[in-house]
């Protein structure tokens, strides 16, 4: 895993996200700064799927799936994180009206 | 099949941004919109190509792109919550104004940047490739660069202070006493603790307990009608309504 730069770029992201831009969200608004940190754990979760738990992950591949269990895990929490970013988004613009309404 | 719709999945999280900084973002500030808008719109042009043009090039520009898209719908967060909370009108506490705390620890960034350097190297050297080796060094590099961005904003708890005093309910005086095992010394750190309605405690650092009363008061000026003290109720009604606390002060500030 230390030798590789993709995790170690991931993991840098989601400590950035999730311990930088998070504590500032959360001073505003308590779900933009969960979202955040969810989308972190989901980079970290991501990393520890990949690099950590080989075993687990040649259990999956040992079950014959129609489909290769990595093209479904990886999409999947990509989902999760850009989902949660479109959720800190939402959180910090629901937590201040509109100019318009102000 | 499946492969091909979850590959796409990915992108409704975009989409969601994308149509969030149009419709939402947009009148409150079009800097933080076109932030948004770029970061998220990147990732999903970066996925549809890469499913269309199986190409090495876009496989070795993969982390800088990354990097670039989520970094981008950070900044844009970043600055839609900075120009949603415009300075306040007042001046602050001198005590508050001339507060400082720690710079960002740019120890730990450069020890963790070694650890990447490495990683990155090794993986070149290894045969991973050095050009994405290269791609990736850039992208941990901006990465690093961006989370001192974020932090040269300013302290938290001066910019609350500054922008949403309103936020503030709670104030008090803390200390945490650390004893070294080894030689039997100890070390007491202290701070005031500032609790917002949002649930959020922001530590704001003191070299000692005089210090740190003095900033409870310097936060109880510049937000009048906020809780003062540290008691068991306070602490039970700051975790379930931390809305509600506004209107009743103590004197007690530890």
């Amino acid at each position: 895993m230390f030798l590789n730069p993709s995790a170690v770029l991931q993991v840098f992201i989601a400590g950035t996200l999730g311990f930088v831009v998070a504590p500032h969200l959360s001073l505003v608004s308590k779900t933009g700064g969960r979202a955040m940190r969810l989308a972190a754990w989901a980079l970290a979760l991501g990393v520890a799927l990949e690099f950590f738990a080989p075993m687990l992950m040649g259990q999956l591949y040992r079950l014959n799936l129609p489909f290769e269990p990595w093209q479904v895990i990886a999409p999947v929490l990509g989902t999760l994180f850009w989902g949660c970013l479109a959720w800190s988004v939402l959180g910090v613009v629901q937590s201040a009206p509109s100019k318009g309404l102000q | 099949m499946i492969e091909t719709v979850f590959h796409f999945l990915p992108l409704a999280g975009a989409a969601a941004i994308i149509l969030l900084a149009q419709t939402q973002v947009r009148e409150r500030s079009e800097r933080a919109s076109l932030a948004l808008s770029v970061g998220a719109g990147l990732e999903a042009a970066f996925l549809l190509a890469r499913f269309f043009f199986q190409s090495e090039l876009l496989w070795t520009a993969g982390p800088v792109v990354h990097v670039a898209s989520a970094g981008g719908v950070a900044f844009g967060l970043i600055t839609l919550v900075d120009e949603l909370n415009p300075k306040r009108p007042g001046a602050m506490p001198p005590m508050l104004a001339s507060h400082k705390e720690a710079e960002p620890n740019l120890f730990l960034r450069y020890f963790l940047g070694f650890f990447g350097l490495m990683a990155v190297l090794g993986a070149g050297l290894n045969g991973g490739g050095m050009i994405r080796a290269g791609v990736s060094l850039l992208a941990i590099g901006a990465t690093l660069a961006g989370s001192v961005w974020v932090e040269r904003q300013g302290p938290l708890g001066r910019w609350v202070l500054e922008r949403r005093p309103d936020l503030v309910v709670w104030s008090y005086v803390h200390s945490l006493r650390v004893v070294n095992r080894n030689t039997g010394s100890s070390t007491t750190h202290w701070s005031a603790q500032v609790g917002l309605s949002t649930g959020t405690l922001v530590p704001l650092p003191a070299m000692g307990e005089q210090q740190a009363q003095a900033l409870v008061m310097a936060v109880m000026e510049r937000c009048p009608g906020i809780v003062l003290g540290f008691s068991p109720e306070n602490v039970a009604k700051f975790k379930s309504t931390p809305e509600a606390m506004r209107g009743g002060s103590t004197l007690n500030v530890r």
